[in-house]
C-alpha cells in the first residue's frame, strides 16, 4: 500500500519537475532570434489612434503624424513640407506622395480630411489639446495639399500636430461610417509595423510593414508580452526570457531593479537624458497646505539630493524648479530653495505653527497633518514618499501616506481631495505648453491644486493668452511671469528630473529613446551576435 | 492543576512558552532595545548586509531591520492579540447566552454559525475590506466578522456543558436571574480555560493580519509589521533577498509556537492523547 | 432514494442561504461610498454636475426605493449580468470569464498536490505510529500548519525560480509555471487535512469489519484498502470542500507569484474601489460554496449505504 502511494507521488513529481524543464522554442537566448520580445505591464489594448485607451508605444509604431517632434526641431513626416500664413492661421501642408496605408489604400489630402474630420467630431473628448478649439475648418487644396484654418493664431500648432495622439493616420477604409470614436474596424497605418495577432492580456505580435515607405526595419518582429507584474519582468528578464524593457518611471521597471541589473553587467542598461519633471503639488484648497507660507516652508524640507542619490540611486537628477531650464522657455532665473531644515522650521514659526511639546506643530487647535497620496503599483514612490514622511516629521509635520491603485489615484486627483500629491509633467514635446494647458482643466490634480490661489483667473488667461501669442519674445516673457508666479507660490515642490530607462540583452543594438518618454524606436534595433 | 502539570511535563511546550513571553518582552521594550530609529531612513547605507552595527542589515529605505523586527512585533503580536480579544468578546456573548438559554435562541445562533461558517474566511474577510477599503482597523474588523462564529459555536458548546451542572440548576431553581446565573456560575468556570485556548489562537490571526498587510491592505507604510515588511522585501527580491529572512522566520516561529502551546493545552483540557481533540480549522 | 429526493430534501436550506448571500452582496455595493452614477459619469468623460448626476440616477434607476432595486439587480445577475467595472467600464461577466479558468486551474493542481500531500504524511501515523517517519511528518506539517504562505511564495520563488532557475517565475505561461503556486497553495492546508485523514484511518481500523478482516486471514495490505476506501469516505465531505476553500484561499499566491486569477483581481478591485468586481467575487465565491456543499452532500448520500437509509426515513 504505502510503496504504492510513493511510487504515485514520485510520478507526480517527477511530472512536475520534467514540466518544468521546459523546452521554450523562442527563448531570447537564441542566437539570432526571429523577434524581439518585449515585456510590459499593460496589454495594448485598443489602439485606435484618435483615442486614449490603447499603449502609445503601440500606437505609434503603426501610425504616424504629418509632421513629428525631434530634438532638433518640427521634422517632416507623412507632409513633406508646410507654409504657415502671416497671421499665423493658415496652415499648408504639402503630402508626400509615395505612402499607402498598410491595406493598400492612398495615403492623400482626402485620407487627411477623413481622419481630421473624425477626430473633430469628438471634439470633447480632445479638449485636453488646445488646438482642437482652435481649429475652425480644414479643406483639401488638390489631391496632395491639404489645409488648416485657425480661428486664432495658436504658437504649438505643429508640435500638437506630431503628438502621438490624436492626429495620426488611419487607413480611411477602417473607419465606421467615417467616424472612429467608436472604435475602427481595423488598424491601417502608414508606420513601420503591422499588428498581426493580439491576445488580450497575453501578448500582440508586429510585423514588418511591408508598404512601408522608408527603411524597413531589421527585426523581422515584435512580441509585446503582457507581464501585469514588475517582478515577473525583472525577474523574466534576469532569466533571458525576454529582450528589452523599456520605460519611464515604475511603470515597467523599478528602480531597484534597474540598478541590481546594472550592477549585474549581464545586460546593457541605458538612460535618457532628463525627460520630464516629477514634484509634489501641495494643495492650496486644503487646510494646511493653503498657506503659501506653509508651502514655501515645505519646499526647504524636502532633501531632494538624499532622494535622487540614495533612493534614485542618481537615475535622476534633484529638481529645484519645477520645469528644468533646458526645457523650451524655461530658462528663467529662480531662487532655489534647497534642502534647509532650519529654514524650513523658522518659516513655519512664522506662519503661525509653533511645535507643540509632541514635536508636532499645531495652530489654533488644530495639528499640522496631512495626507499624500501615491500609486501603490509605483514602489519607487512609495519609497520616496516613506522618505519625504521622515523628512517632514523632522520639522513637526505629520504625513500620513496612502498607496491607492491608479484608477482611484487619478479619481483623487480629479475630486482634489488631497494635500499632497504626485504631479508629473508630461515630457517632450508636450512641455511646457501642453502640460500648462492642462492646468485649465478641472480634472487634473493641478487645477485642484491650484483652484485656491488668489492668482489663479489670472493664470488661466495667461496660459490661454500664451498659446496665441505670436511674438517669440513677449511669449518668452509670459512663460516667465507665469513660472515665477507659481514658483513663488509654492504650489509645487519639484523633486527629480526623471529619465526614461532602458535594460536589454547584450546582443539587441541600436537602443534608443525617442523625443518623447513615450514611444519606443522598435524600428531602430536590431540582433548581432559577437558584442 | 492539571493544565501546569500537562505543560511542564513537555518540554518543547516550556520552550515555546519561554519563546513568546521572550518576544512579548521584547516587544514592549523596544524602545529601549531597538539599536536605532525604525522609522528614520538612511538612504546612503540602504541594502546594507548584517554587521555589528545592523545585525539584520538595512531595508530599501537604509532603516535598520533588527529595530524594525522589534517594533514590528509590537504592531504584529498586540494587532493580533487585541483582534483575538475582541473576537473572542463579539463570540463570547451570544454564545453563551445561547448556551445557557437553549430553545429557539440557540438553534437560530448555530444556524447563524453555521451558514456563516460555511463560507472560507478569506472571502469574508476580502468582503468586509473590500467594503472598507485598507487599513489596520478595517483588517481587524474583517477578522473579527468572519471568526466571530467560530467562538460563539465554541461558546455554546461550553456553556450547555455546564449549564447541565446541579449549581445551574439549582441557582434556576432559586428563581436566580440569568445574569446572575452567568456571572456567578457560568463564567469563572469558563473563563480560565477559553482564555487560555483563545489567546492561542492569536497564532491563526497573526496569519491572516500579516498576509492582509503583505498585501497592502492591512497595516499601512512606514509602520513596521512583519508582514508588511515582506511586503517590502518583496519589492527588493532582485537587490536583497536576505530582507525576506527576518520578517518571515518571526512570523514563521512566533505562529509555531502559539500552534504548539495550543495543541499541548487543548489535548490536556481534553484530557486525552491523539489526534482527534486537537483542532482542526483554519 | 434517487437523485430528487435528495434534492427535494436539501434545498429547502439552501434557498434561503443563497438568498442570504445575494442580499450580503447586494448590500456590499449599497454600503460603499461611491455614487454609481457619478461612476457612470466618469467612466463616459462626462463631468459631475448636479443636474447630470440627477438625470444619470433616474436613468439607472437609482432613484427608486432599495427593494425594487434589489430585485431588479437579481434578475440581472440571474441573467448572467453582474454589472460593469467602476474602472475600465467593461462587463464583470466577461472578466470573471477570464479569471476563473486560471484560479480553478491553480486550485485544482493544489487540491491534487494537498491529498497526494496529507495522505503520505497521514500515513506514517496510521502504519507505524511513533517511529521516525512519523515524527518526521509530525514535523513537517507542525511547520506547514505555522508557515505564512506568502514567506513560503517568496521562498521557493527565490531558491527555485531565480537561484536555481527551475521553475519560470511568474505568470501564466505553461504547466511548468503551476508547480510553484499551487504548491504554496496547498502546503498550508496540508496539516488539517492529513490530521483528518489519520483520524478517520485510525477510526475505522478500530472498526468491526477491520477485525472481521483480520479474522478472515485477509493480507495486510487488503485490510488496509479497506480501511483506506471505508476513510476516505467518512471524510469525503472535507475532501470535496477542499476545491473551493483553496480557489478561496488562493488570493495571496495569485498576488505573489502574478496569476491573473479571481484573487488578484479582487485584491486589486479592492485598492481600486471597484465594487461591482468585489461584488462579484463574493457572490462567485459564496455561490460556489453553497452548489459545492450540495453536491458532496448528495455524493456522500449516495455512496454511503447508511446515509441513504438514514436520509430514506
Amino acid at each position: 500500500m504505502t510503496r504504492h502511494v510513493f511510487a504515485t507521488l514520485t510520478l507526480f513529481f517527477t511530472l512536475i519537475a520534467l514540466a518544468a524543464c521546459r523546452n521554450d522554442a523562442t527563448s531570447a537566448d537564441a542566437a539570432s532570434p526571429q523577434e524581439l520580445r518585449y515585456a510590459a505591464t499593460k496589454d495594448i489594448r485598443d489602439i485606435n489612434p484618435h483615442l486614449y485607451t490603447g499603449e502609445m508605444a503601440a500606437q505609434a509604431m503603426l501610425f504616424e503624424p504629418l509632421v513629428s517632434n525631434t530634438p532638433e526641431g518640427i521634422r517632416p513626416c507623412l507632409a513633406e513640407s508646410w507654409d504657415i500664413s502671416d497671421d499665423g492661421r493658415i496652415y499648408t501642408f504639402h503630402l508626400r506622395r509615395d505612402v499607402r496605408f498598410s491595406d493598400g489604400e492612398a495615403f492623400n489630402a482626402a485620407a487627411v480630411k477623413q481622419n481630421m474630420d473624425a477626430i473633430l467630431a469628438n471634439r470633447q473628448r480632445h479638449a485636453w489639446m488646445d488646438l482642437i478649439r482652435k481649429i475652425e475648418r480644414d479643406e483639401i487644396v488638390d489631391e496632395f495639399t491639404y489645409r488648416l484654418y485657425l480661428r486664432t493664431p495658436y504658437y504649438p500648432t505643429l508640435i500638437e500636430l506630431g503628438a502621438l495622439r490624436p492626429f495620426r493616420f488611419i487607413s480611411p477604409r477602417c473607419l465606421v461610417n467615417g467616424q472612429s470614436k467608436d472604435g475602427v474596424r481595423g488598424y491601417a497605418g502608414t508606420g513601420p509595423w503591422l499588428l498581426t495577432e493580439h491576445k488580450e492580456r497575453q501578448y500582440a505580435l508586429f510585423t514588418v510593414n511591408p508598404l512601408y515607405r522608408g527603411e524597413k526595419p531589421r527585426i523581422p518582429a515584435v512580441r509585446w508580452i503582457v507581464m501585469p507584474d514588475h517582478q515577473s519582468i525583472a525577474l523574466a528578464l534576469q532569466k533571458g526570457d525576454i529582450h528589452l524593457v523599456f520605460g519611464s518611471d515604475g511603470d515597467m521597471l523599478q528602480q531597484e531593479t534597474f540598478e541590481a541589473l546594472r550592477r549585474a553587467g549581464k545586460h546593457i542598461t541605458l538612460l535618457s537624458p532628463p525627460i520630464a519633471s516629477r514634484a509634489l503639488l501641495l494643495n492650496s484648497r486644503q487646510p494646511f497646505t493653503k498657506e503659501r507660507g506653509v508651502r514655501q516652508a515645505l519646499q526647504y524640507a524636502v532633501n531632494r539630493r538624499a532622494i535622487v542619490e540614495g533612493i534614485l540611486d542618481a537615475t535622476e537628477s534633484p529638481a529645484l524648479t519645477l520645469m528644468a531650464s533646458t526645457v523650451p522657455y524655461c530658462n528663467v532665473p529662480l531662487e532655489t530653495r534647497d534642502y534647509d531644515p532650519a529654514r524650513a522650521a523658522a518659516l513655519l514659526d512664522a506662519a503661525g505653527w509653533p511645535a507643540g511639546p509632541d514635536g508636532l506643530r499645531r495652530k489654533d487647535g488644530r495639528a499640522a497633518r496631512i495626507r499624500l497620496y501615491y500609486n501603490a503599483d509605483n514602489a519607487q514612490e512609495r519609497s520616496i514618499s516613506e522618505y519625504i514622511q521622515a523628512d517632514f516629521k523632522k520639522i513637526g509635520v505629520d504625513l500620513r501616506i496612502i498607496g491607492e491603485e491608479t484608477q482611484a489615484f487619478r479619481d483623487r486627483q480629479r475630486s482634489g481631495d488631497f494635500e499632497v500629491q504626485y504631479a508629473r509633467s508630461w515630457g517632450a514635446p508636450y512641455d511646457p505648453q501642453s502640460y500648462l494647458s492642462s492646468w485649465r482643466i478641472p480634472a487634473h490634480g493641478d487645477y485642484q491644486a491650484q483652484a485656491g490661489l488668489d492668482c489663479k483667473p489670472w493664470l488661466d488667461q495667461t496660459v490661454t493668452a500664451i498659446m496665441a501669442e505670436t511674438d517669440e519674445a513677449r511669449r518668452r516673457a509670459m512663460y516667465a511671469e507665469v513660472l515665477s508666479r507659481m514658483h513663488e507660490e509654492a504650489v509645487y515642490l519639484p523633486l527629480s528630473y526623471s529619465r526614461t530607462r532602458a535594460v536589454h540583452v547584450k546582443h539587441l543594438h541600436g537602443v534608443s529613446f525617442d523625443m518623447s518618454q513615450y514611444v519606443i524606436p522598435f524600428e531602430k534595433m536590431f540582433f548581432a551576435t559577437g558584442d | 492543576m492539571t493544565l501546569r502539570q500537562a505543560l511542564l511535563r513537555d518540554r518543547l511546550a516550556v520552550c515555546s512558552l519561554l519563546f513568546l513571553l521572550l518576544v512579548l518582552l521584547a516587544a514592549l521594550l523596544a524602545p529601549w532595545l531597538a539599536p536605532h530609529d525604525p522609522l528614520a531612513p538612511d538612504v546612503q547605507n540602504k541594502f546594507a548586509a548584517w554587521s555589528a552595527d545592523h545585525w539584520l542589515g538595512t531595508d530599501h529605505l537604509g532603516r535598520d531591520v533588527f529595530s524594525r523586527l522589534l517594533y514590528g512585533a509590537r504592531r504584529t503580536l498586540g494587532f493580533a492579540l487585541l483582534t483575538t480579544a475582541l473576537t473572542l468578546l463579539a463570540g463570547i456573548l451570544p454564545g453563551l447566552l445561547a448556551g445557557v438559554l437553549r430553545g429557539r435562541t440557540e438553534a437560530l445562533l448555530l444556524r447563524l454559525c453555521d451558514i456563516l461558517l460555511s463560507f472560507p474566511a478569506e472571502v469574508l474577510i476580502l468582503a468586509v475590506t473590500g467594503m472598507l477599503g485598507a487599513g489596520p482597523e478595517k483588517a481587524a474588523l474583517a477578522c473579527l466578522i468572519a471568526k466571530w462564529p467560530w467562538y460563539a459555536r465554541m461558546m455554546c458548546g461550553i456553556a450547555r456543558q455546564y449549564a447541565d451542572t446541579n449549581a445551574v440548576r439549582f441557582a434556576r431553581v432559586m428563581g436566580h436571574g440569568l445574569p446572575h446565573i452567568l456571572r456567578r456560575h457560568i463564567l469563572p468556570q469558563v473563563a480560565g480555560e477559553t482564555l487560555v485556548l483563545a489567546t492561542l489562537h492569536t497564532g491563526s490571526f497573526i496569519l491572516t493580519l500579516s498576509a492582509l498587510s503583505f498585501l497592502g491592505l492591512g497595516v499601512q507604510p512606514p509602520a513596521p509589521e512583519w508582514g508588511a515588511m515582506l511586503g517590502e522585501a518583496k519589492n527588493a527580491l532582485l537587490r536583497d533577498p536576505w530582507l525576506m529572512l527576518p520578517p518571515g522566520a518571526a512570523i514563521l516561529l512566533v505562529v509555531a509556537a502559539c500552534n504548539y502551546l495550543g495543541d499541548c493545552l487543548h489535548d490536556a483540557l481534553e484530557g486525552r492523547c491523539g489526534d482527534e481533540g486537537k483542532a482542526v480549522f483554519s | 432514494m434517487t437523485l430528487r429526493t435528495i434534492l427535494l430534501h436539501r434545498l429547502p436550506g439552501i434557498i434561503p442561504l443563497l438568498f442570504l448571500t445575494s442580499v450580503l452582496s447586494f448590500g456590499l455595493v449599497q454600503l460603499s461610498p461611491s455614487d454609481p452614477a457619478e461612476v457612470a459619469l466618469r467612466l463616459n468623460d462626462i463631468t459631475p454636475t448636479p443636474e447630470v448626476i440627477a438625470e444619470t440616477r433616474a436613468r439607472l434607476g437609482l432613484d427608486q426605493p432599495l427593494p425594487i432595486r434589489y430585485f431588479r439587480w437579481l434578475d440581472a445577475v440571474l441573467h448572467g449580468d453582474l454589472g460593469t467595472s467602476y474602472v475600465n467600464g467593461k462587463a464583470v461577466t466577461a472578466e470573471l470569464r477570464q479569471a476563473l479558468p486560471p484560479t480553478a486551474m491553480l486550485a485544482a493542481t493544489a487540491a491534487v498536490i494537498m491529498l497526494a500531500g496529507s495522505l503520505l504524511t497521514a500515513l506514517p501515523g496510521v502504519l507505524r505510529p511513533g517511529s521516525r517517519t512519523d515524527r518526521l511528518a509530525r514535523l513537517f506539517l507542525f511547520l506547514a500548519s505555522a508557515m505564512p504562505s506568502f514567506w513560503l511564495g517568496l521562498l521557493l520563488l527565490q531558491v527555485l525560480a531565480v537561484t536555481l532557475d527551475l521553475f519560470p517565475i511568474g505568470g501564466m505561461d505553461g504547466p511548468a509555471s503551476l508547480a510553484l503556486p499551487a504548491l504554496t497553495l496547498a502546503l498550508p492546508h496540508m496539516p488539517a487535512y492529513a490530521r483528518l485523514l489519520r483520524a478517520a484511518m485510525l477510526r475505522t481500523a478500530r472498526e468491526n469489519f477491520v477485525l472481521h478482516d483480520r479474522a478472515r486471514g485477509l493480507t495486510p495490505r487488503t485490510v488496509m484498502k479497506h480501511i483506506f476506501r471505508n476513510s476516505l469516505q467518512s471524510c469525503l465531505t472535507a475532501l470535496g470542500m477542499s476545491l473551493p476553500r483553496l480557489m478561496a484561499g488562493a488570493f495571496v499566491v495569485e498576488n505573489i507569484f502574478a496569476w491573473p486569477g479571481l484573487g488578484r483581481l479582487c485584491v486589486t478591485a479592492i485598492f481600486n474601489r471597484d465594487f461591482p468586481v468585489i461584488q462579484a467575487y463574493v457572490l462567485l465565491m459564496a455561490g460556489m460554496f453553497v452548489v459545492c456543499n450540495l453536491c458532496v452532500d448528495i455524493c456522500a448520500t449516495l455512496l454511503d449505504p447508511r446515509r441513504r437509509e438514514e436520509a430514506a426515513q
